[in-house]
């Protein structure tokens, strides 16, 4: 439903009229970043200047003849130079991040080689601060029976990346209010802007720039040219270069942007026949047009070839969405006693929302510089579209009243209707009754300190609505134009509806100190799932009303204004909420569902947190072992606890510290002997497995964390002496658990920065088969690493609380200049500051897009390399004429 | 009650908003269609029943790497690759790693594709052959009728039969079949989808179906290089399929003894005499997905040289390979007669032979196999019982033409394999040693076994010194070779003339003749995705000494 507010004229002085502008420039960094390995295993030679290239060594353990090394700067620039549009094949390394590398070798290797070449911050090549200016210029009057607001904005937002311009929004706005009489009045506002923003394909997930940042080695010149003057493409020669080319290359040599225009227009008519009845028509309309372009053009170079990526390609996106509603009012006052008053309301609503696009693309073009879908093979050209009708109306009626200002009624009582719900279940009916009582206001309230205290309860039943494809039977066409069933339809689907019960308390201390108290229980039921159908039944899923969801939620706010005197005054706020949410019942057998990056780790079950993420437990803990292990665990023991928390296998009589003393990194206790049936390599962390319910030595499946926060606060201060004043924000998130999906490609990569072994002793080192990779089952050739297949666990799988410094304004209010306008200066931090022990960019992180029945990204909470907030300091300058 | 002009138009305009405003809240869905509009006539049925070939070709060879082929081809020593992609390290590793199948595991979505996507299409053609049988339904002729149920009945049979090769159980959806029928042993399976191979046969047979709207089947329903299909072409297409179902359904040599061998053998020498080969386009939905894995580079497939060592021609070579520990082992130069190799005594002779051996280069007509050189082995997979100097290269044509061709489907070698071994099992050694050497003669180059007098298993091929196949032959865990038999001659040729072209190419006969590396997984089990809606329980199998791995076998691999 549209639903515009928006500024008017009707607080200005009859007849005049006023001109404000407000500027404001700045520029933005990140703020955080991740700590990278800064030393490496690859081999060097004796002069430490160069690095081994060859096979890796024949026998497990035994030391790497260097019988040819390179220099990897001038390597770097060979394989870039001499190639066309791709890069030439370099040459290989013997101990090299990735598949190739085997658990026997890395056992015997340490991650603590001195870079032989200059090493350079990634991050710091792909992020170059641009200026972000906002310009807004607006105008307020008011003549006779009109009155007016207009306004123009401009917006450009540089970015941080290099390469990209960022976002840039031009908008304009004019509202318009006629009274026509004391009975009649109307009012009509627009809005328009357009807004283009390039780089959208080089954000979140597997394959974008910023997934390939985090995969830059340390020797990696990013901002390197060859005498052509293009930028390496290959600037990473271990063979994870091949799929993790230079970032930068892609942000500069593919050409994407997106335009979205907006219009928004509403207008409103009021007529008052009565001094007790007012009555309302209101019709306001949407337009939003988006254009997406992506052209790569012919030559674009890869890190192997020939490819038809070589060839380019050009993809297409229009998108076309409106809205319109139109809604009527009727509200009637009566007082039919002294002191009680009442209200009547009657609403009648209708809504229709229409999407469509249309998408095509085509690559190998036949000519350079032409970015057109003609100029590609006819073959590889592909278009599809997408067009959804939504329709609602809605009947609404509610009553309120008040008696003697302390005791409040209100009922309601509607009646939808939607496309949305399954064609048998197309109307529906919600209601919501809530009262209030204020004591205070009582003659015997006996506690003046507080001067207002109003008790508050609820009771409302609300329908969400299920998505515009849920209720539909589908058979989707593949490329050979077969249909071939997709989700099986559901036209008895009906909305979920959710019941909330919602007790509180809004008071005030001393007539200064605010706060308010909320306790909600919310029982949603007949949610909206998409189980998995067995296989025989020919589809995959069904939207179906499957489960009850209950809901609790505390919250506190409190307002303080600790001093308010007339030059200076401090004001402070509190907020903290905590929500529970866990499935209740379940109708359909229990099931996972992935998130976008990891497949099912997700479970709906009945009794489980919502959002809790399940996946492998590394053994931590001696009560985790199997009974016949657990008395051979513990400080002195075949099984022991290393620093990082694990329990791993040492033998008996030997310590943590004895593996390159004793060379027992190389020892593995056989499958006979070894706790789960699985052989455990020395000092390696081991995987808890179930060993009584189930065969052939699976992981045991656990809960290792909800992505919803056991709770959240923010605090906002306000301090202002004279004309200066100071606003500050900070909110944080305690108790919610991400899955760090890109610490598990640093640890593919040895990237990870615990993996670097510098500053370790004989004793404390630990050799890289200790990170990468997992063994035998679960791998072939690994030992027990930490890498597990970017499979969630209880190590990548971790605790994202943080709090953030999400605003800090300074302003100063310099009043008239040379006898002219109303002036004020300031400087904004936005994103300041995070405090964390999380090792991503960002804890405040989530998959974007539809990811299926997680939702929302918020609700995925995998970090897969989506694009971190952005610091922000910006300076602005005011004034109204 | 008298009513004002104002409130009359303000009554009035209420009215004719309301009105105006109580739209139709039925909205359709015009993106993809429903039941009632993907089968909205019969021209829609014969559809929908028409891509059900595409669709087994999608759900074991095309559409996705993210199948059970790639994991069959490292388990049966086809393919060797360290990655972890669809899990293909795990299934690679020696000592065998038991397939895991439980929630969240990184190999799941694999183990499931094949599962769901077959199982799937048994719905989708049973609905089809369903509304086909309803009474008064007509594609318009009798002959039409006639040719779609067999072409059904085909695709189901073909459906269930592939779901019995690879998993411990599926449910056999058939027309008049539950909404959910249990979860039945892959032998059951095996034989229903026999079942429906024969009356897709007497079906095909019948010489109603040659008339108006009859056969033969458009060019679109199996999408051959040849066109359309006529009856008896499709008869042997269906008789080849029956002869391989029954025979690749073993898990166990013990099993596969058990296959109905005099049938095999007819349905053999009634099957396809050439090469079926579909033509592939990923834009129209005809696609062999793995190639484009198979020629990123070493890292995703290099040829182990358990089985491709069997060529080298000396032995010497081969044999102190295996005795190497697994992870001690150093690629050897393959010097053999046989032709689909490069030839050379040199590993530059043999880049030179196999066309430069350099990525992406065609190697010359009749040559599979191709010396790859040295600066593309990828390093750091020296050293390991998986590398070799070789890949399999015989179809980077098709790659190169960004597969875009003909793509051989079902071969002729196959049959003649089948055929051979019906024969030895039955003691025909003269039919045997002809159908061997169709392939072992004409391509391969080797000394024919026609003529060498081989009448029994315990003769070895011609060849003498540099005979081909060269067999490992382990005592205690010692190895060492010697020139294969008549059996193993048929075992070379089906796996050099089917390697990477149909569905577990090698590995459905090397478990039914006991080839597989100890512990090696015998089948998949039903995916936990579809036990948790059964509410069931997901097991695991496989891995050495544990329930459902391979004992060791014939060669004595770990």
């Amino acid at each position: 439903m549209i639903q515009i507010n928006t500024k008017t004229g009707k607080s200005q002085t009859l007849n005049s009229i006023r001109f404000g502008f407000r500027s404001e420039v700045g520029t933005g960094d990140l703020e955080r970043t991740i700590a990278i390995a800064q030393r490496h295993g690859l081999a060097v030679d004796e002069s430490g200047t160069r690095l081994c290239s060859g096979s890796a060594p024949a026998v497990p353990g035994m030391l790497f003849g260097c019988y040819r090394s390179i220099d990897y700067d001038r390597e770097v620039l060979a394989v870039n130079q001499r190639g066309g549009d791709f890069a030439l094949t370099p040459v290989n390394f013997p101990i090299d991040p990735g598949a190739g590398s085997q658990g026997a070798q890395l056992r015997n290797n340490f991650q603590a080689n001195q870079w032989p070449n200059r090493t350079y911050n990634a991050v710091g090549q792909l992020f170059q601060p641009q200026p972000t200016t906002i310009n807004n210029f607006d105008v307020t009057g008011r003549y006779g029976k009109t009155t007016f607001f207009a306004s123009a904005n401009s917006l450009n937002q540089g970015g941080s990346i290099r390469f990209l311009n960022g976002f840039q929004r031009n908008s304009m706005r004019l509202n318009v209010d006629q009274v026509v009489n004391d009975k009649f009045s109307f009012n009509a506002s627009t809005f328009f802007s357009r807004s283009q923003q390039d780089g959208l394909n080089q954000e979140d997930g597997n394959g974008s720039a910023f997934f390939r940042l985090t995969r830059v080695t340390p020797l990696q010149d990013l901002l390197r040219t060859d005498s052509l003057g293009r930028l390496l493409i290959r600037s990473n020669l271990q063979s994870a270069g091949v799929q993790n080319e230079n970032p930068l290359y892609s942000l500069q040599n593919i050409d994407r942007n997106d335009e979205t225009d907006r219009f928004l227009a509403g207008a409103t008519a009021r007529y008052a026949p009565f001094t007790w009845l007012d009555l309302e028509g209101n019709f306001s309309f949407d337009n939003s047009r988006g254009v997406s372009r992506q052209n790569t053009d012919k030559g674009f170079r890869t890190t192997t070839g020939p490819s038809n990526a070589n060839l380019g390609n050009v993809f297409r996106f229009n998108q076309n969405a409106q809205s319109y509603n139109a809604s009527m009012n009727a509200t009637a006052r009566w007082s039919p006693i002294s002191d009680l008053r009442t209200r009547y309301t009657a609403r009648y609503l209708a809504e229709e929302q229409q999407f469509s696009n249309i998408v095509a693309s085509g690559s190998q073009l036949q000519l350079v510089g032409v970015p057109q879908l003609g100029n590609t093979l006819s073959t590889t050209r592909s278009a599809s579209s997408f067009q959804q009708t939504v329709r609602a109306i809605g009947f609404f009626g509610s009553i309120d009243a008040e008696y003697k200002d302390r005791y409040i009624l209100s009922a309601l009582v509607r009646r939808d209707g939607s496309s949305l719900f399954g064609s048998e279940q197309t109307w529906q009916t919600f209601g919501r009754v809530s009262g209030a009582y204020r004591p205070s206001q009582e003659s015997w309230w006996f506690l003046p300190q507080m001067n207002e205290l109003k008790l508050r309860a609820s009771y409302g039943t609300a329908g969400n609505r299920p998505n515009f494809t849920a209720q539909y039977e589908t058979f989707s066409l593949n490329a050979a134009g077969i249909a071939v069933p997709g989700v099986l339809g559901n036209s008895q689907l009906r909305p979920e509806v959710s019941r909330e019960q919602e007790y509180g308390a809004d008071f005030e201390l001393f007539k200064r100190l605010g706060g308010n108290i909320t306790y909600a229980k919310t029982r949603v039921t007949d949610q909206i799932l998409q189980p998995p159908l067995p296989a025989a039944s020919g589809f995959t899923s069904q939207w179906q009303n499957a489960g009850t969801l209950t809901n609790s939620a505390f919250e506190v706010s409190l307002n303080m204004p600790i001093i308010t005197g007339k030059n200076l005054t401090y004001t402070a706020r509190l907020t903290f909420d905590r929500i529970r949410s866990t499935v209740t019942e379940l109708s359909v057998p229990a099931y996972n569902f992935s998130n976008g990056a990891a497949a099912g780790i997700f479970r709906i079950e009945t009794g489980v947190p919502f959002g809790t993420m399940y996946g492998r437990k590394f053994v931590l803990d001696c009560a985790q072992m199997p009974t016949a292990f657990r008395s051979q665990c513990g400080v002195g023991q075949a099984f022991q606890k290393n620093s990082d928390g694990f329990i791993v296998w040492t033998g008996a009589g030997n310590t943590l510290e004895d593996g390159v003393a004793k060379n027992l990194w190389n020892a593995t206790l056989p499958a006979t002997s070894a706790p789960f049936g699985v052989a455990a390599a020395w000092g390696h962390p081991l995987i808890e497995r179930d060993t009584v319910n189930a065969t052939n030595n699976p992981g045991l499946i656990r809960p290792l964390g909800t992505v919803l926060p056991k709770y959240r606060w923010s605090t906002a201060h306000s301090l202002s002496y004279k004309r200066v004043s100071l606003n500050g924000l900070v909110d944080a998130t305690v108790g919610k658990s991400v899955h760090n999906q890109g610490l598990g490609w640093s640890l593919l990569d040895f990237l990870y920065a615990k993996a670097d072994q510098n500053g370790q002793s004989t004793a404390t080192a630990r050799p890289q088969s200790y990170y990468y990779r997992a063994g035998p089952p679960d791998n072939a050739n690994g030992l027990g690493g930490l890498y597990d297949v970017l499979g969630p666990n209880n190590f990548s799988v971790e605790d994202a609380t943080f709090a953030r410094l999400r605003e800090l304004v300074l302003q100063y209010r310099v009043g008239k200049v040379a006898s002219v306008g109303n002036w004020t200066v300031s400087l904004i931090g936005r994103n300041l500051y995070t405090w964390t022990n999380y090792r991503g960019y960002d804890p405040e992180v989530g998959l974007q897009g539809n990811q299926g029945q997680a939702g929302s990204g918020v609700l995925n909470a995998v970090d897969n390399f989506t694009f971190p907030n952005i610091r922000t300091l910006t300076f602005s300058i005011g004034s109204t004429f | 009650m008298r009513l004002s002009f104002r409130s009359f138009l303000l009554m009035g305009s209420l009215v004719s908003a309301l009105t105006a405003c109580s739209q139709d809240l039925a909205v359709t869905n015009p993106n993809a269609g429903d039941i009632g509009r993907a089968l909205a006539r019969p021209g829609d049925i014969e559809n929908l029943l028409a891509g059900g070939f595409n669709q087994v070709v999608a759900n074991t060879t095309g559409g996705s790497n993210e199948n059970l082929n790639a994991s069959f081809q490292v388990m049966s020593l086809e393919n060797y690759t360290g990655l972890a992609n669809w899990n293909m390290g795990p299934r690679a590793g020696i000592p065998r790693n038991p397939i895991l199948n439980f929630a969240n595991n990184p190999g799941s979505a694999a183990v499931a594709n094949d599962f769901f996507g077959l199982s799937r299409l048994t719905r989708s053609t049973t609905l089809a052959l369903e509304r086909l049988a309803s009474p008064g339904f007509t594609f318009g002729t009798a002959a039409q009728d006639l040719r779609a149920r067999a072409y059904g009945r085909f695709v189901l049979g073909l459906t269930l039969g592939n779901l019995s090769l690879s998993y411990d159980s599926a449910a056999v959806v058939v027309p008049g079949a539950d909404p959910t029928p249990p979860l039945v042993a892959y032998d059951s399976v095996n034989r229903v989808a026999i079942r429906l191979l024969d009356s897709a046969l007497v079906d095909a047979s019948n010489p109603i179906a040659a008339g108006t709207g009859g056969f033969p089947l458009p060019t679109s329903w199996l999408n051959l290089t040849t066109g359309a299909v006529t009856a008896t072409e499709f008869q042997r297409i269906i008789r080849s399929y029956r002869a391989r179902l029954r025979a690749e359904v073993g898990r166990t040599p013990a099993e596969r003894a058990t296959a109905n061998w005099p049938a095999i053998l007819a349905d053999a020498s009634n099957g396809i005499t050439t090469n079926i080969d579909i033509l592939m386009n990923a834009t129209t939905g005809w696609t062999q997905t793995w190639v484009v894995q198979h020629f990123v580079g070493s890292n995703w497939h290099v040829m182990t040289p358990f089985v491709i060592g069997m060529a080298d021609s000396t032995g010497a070579q081969y044999e102190a390979w295996l005795n190497q520990q697994l992870l001690n082992r150093t690629p050897f130069l393959i010097r053999t007669r046989d032709r689909r190799f490069p030839t050379g005594d040199t590993r530059l002779a043999q880049n030179t032979s196999s066309g430069g051996g350099g990525a992406g280069v065609v190697t010359p007509a009749g040559m599979y196999f191709r010396n790859r050189v040295a600066a593309n082995d990828g390093g750091a997979a020296d050293g390991t019982w998986g590398f070799s100097f070789y890949d399999h290269a015989r179809f980077q044509a098709y790659q190169n033409a960004t597969r875009i061709g003909a793509f051989p489907h079902m071969t002729a070698a196959e049959m003649n394999g089948l055929i051979a071994e019906a024969a030895i099992r039955g003691g025909d050694f003269a039919l045997a040693a002809t159908a061997i050497d169709r392939t072992r003669v004409t391509n391969g180059g080797l000394p024919p076994l026609v003529g060498a007098g081989i009448t029994s298993l315990t003769q070895d091929v011609p060849g003498g010194t540099s005979c081909v196949p060269r067999i490992p032959v382990r005592t205690g865990t010692t190895f060492t070779t010697r020139c294969g038999n008549i059996l193993e001659a048929m075992k070379w040729e089906k796996r050099m003339e089917m390697a990477y072209i149909n569905y577990g190419a090698w590995y459905f006969d090397s478990r039914g003749w006991g080839d597989l590396p100890e512990g090696t997984p015998l089948n998949f089990t039903v995916p936990w995705q579809e036990q948790d809606v059964r509410i069931g329980k997901p097991s695991n199998t496989g891995g050495v000494g544990q329930a459902g791995g391979a004992t060791r076998g014939t060669y004595g691999l770990p």
